[in-house]
């Protein structure tokens, strides 16, 4: 499989090359335009509850589809869904925790967990859920944004919203941020808190933020 | 104090590096991140002028507070992003004093006053969501836009459709006008521009926040009150 990522930072989309019989998978809905070779099969990827828990847990869509070039070599655009960048990341028999939503397309032998975190990551107060993406294959991922890389040493907080993936190496927790005041006040919500060693990807825009802004300008339903 | 500005002009991010005893302040809710020894206090911006009649629409729902970021011993920093898409660019003010539009002001640093008795210039603008804050001073200011942001030096006269506008320095003289009425079709209500004279600074930016704001308005459904 070969890629490239085109027009990065601001809205990319990633140009995967497979050979005659290569695979790979696609959140639903990602693919933008594909060569006629192209066979596609849409499934409950996991079986069912595979799909669900997916569905329910990550932010990700029930089906996956997954793309197979037939009787030669084939081409196919993905595009992220957020306004934002597209990262990508090879895992050579490593883990690597993203955030709900963040997954776009990748090599088929990638395993998906999409319950990682378990009751920690529901604390976020932001349906703040990740899931973790383990093997040996070609990850791509997106943002809202565009994504900065920070190398953890020691530690280091990321507000919530702006956390796309980070390396199982680092221990995280969720918590508010600044003192009492802060608390009710600061327009903080929750951020995360990062220790130990490895790489976090953070996002310079926060979908909640703008929702909220968004929101303000809504007009107000006046009583009848 | 040092400011890395990356991912312009889509996604812009300020990294800002603090010195010991170096303070920047922030409107609530930018904070991207920050390394564990930086602190944050939170105070409310201001007791009168234009943030006493601040909307929710604004701050978002939160109300008009200020971050405000530091360390107490040795360096550390603090990352701070924009809500919309776009821009940042950071100037020095040297005892000059700049009006930032209201979406416009990312942060500044603690020595910057942000005047608390200013009205806002709420002329420039038909609704009462946008408005203009008055900064003075000495030292660094960071200013997001949205779209990509401009900085035109005038020298005679300018003419800037008043969405566009990020700030202006107050050595120039303004002027609203009216900008014909087929603007005013298109946008829904606006179709103010202003008429720049003198000598100074305007920043713009490509794209136009009453318009988002009105196709936001006309796009989403209405809420209960």
């Amino acid at each position: 499989m070969k890629y490239e990522i085109i027009s990065k930072p601001d809205f990319p989309v990633v140009k995967i090359i497979l050979e005659k019989d290569e695979t790979v998978v696609a959140e639903a809905g990602a693919m933008v335009s594909m060569s006629a070779n192209m066979e596609i099969e849409t499934s409950a990827r996991g079986g069912v509850f595979g799909s669900l828990k997916r569905m329910v847990f990550s932010g990700e869509s029930f089906f996956q589809n997954t793309f197979t070039a037939r009787g030669s070599s084939g081409e196919i655009l993905f595009a992220p869904e957020t306004m934002g960048d597209l990262q990508f990341r090879e895992l050579k028999d490593e883990a690597l925790i993203l955030s709900r939503g963040a997954y776009v397309c990748g090599s088929p032998q990638l395993k998906i967990d999409s319950r990682w975190g378990g009751f920690k990551s529901l604390f976020g107060g932001e349906g703040f859920i990740f899931q973790k993406v383990e093997g040996t294959g070609l990850l791509f991922f997106s943002s809202f944004g565009a994504i900065d890389e920070v190398d953890v040493k020691g530690e280091y907080v990321i507000d919530n919203g702006h956390v796309v993936g980070f390396e199982p190496s680092l221990d995280f927790s969720i918590e508010r941020v600044g003192g009492m005041k802060s608390l009710l006040l600061s327009g903080e919500g929750f951020v995360c808190r990062f220790k130990g060693q490895g790489k976090v990807y953070l996002q310079t825009r926060n979908h909640g933020s703008f929702a909220v802004w968004a929101d303000g300008w809504r007009k107000v339903e006046s009583r009848q | 104090m040092k400011i890395d500005i990356k991912y312009k002009p889509g996604f812009a991010m300020a990294t800002v590096t603090l010195g010991e005893g170096e303070k920047i302040r922030a409107e609530a809710g930018v904070m991207v991140a920050k390394s564990a020894n930086v602190e944050m206090t939170t105070e409310k911006a201001s007791r009168g002028g234009v943030l006493k009649s601040l909307k929710a629409a604004f701050f978002g729902g939160e109300s008009f507070w200020m971050n405000t970021f530091f360390t107490r011993s040795g360096s550390g920093e603090v990352k701070l992003a924009p809500t919309l898409p776009g821009d940042v660019i950071g100037e020095v003010l040297d005892n000059s004093t700049i009006y930032v539009q209201s979406t416009g002001f990312l942060g500044a640093e603690a020595s910057i006053d942000i005047d608390t008795r200013f009205q806002g210039l709420k002329g420039f603008f038909s609704g009462e969501s946008l408005f203009f804050l008055k900064l003075s001073g000495k030292g660094n200011v960071l200013l997001s836009s949205y779209g990509g942001i401009e900085k035109k030096s005038v020298n005679g006269t300018l003419i800037v459709d008043t969405g566009h506008i990020v700030a202006f320095e107050d050595s120039l003289n303004y002027q609203i006008q009216k900008f014909g009425s087929w603007k005013n079709f298109l946008v829904g209500g606006e179709g103010l521009v202003a008429k720049f004279s003198g000598q100074g600074n305007v920043w713009i930016q490509s794209r136009n926040v009453p318009q988002l704001g009105h196709w936001l308005r006309e796009s989403l459904p209405p809420k209960k009150k």
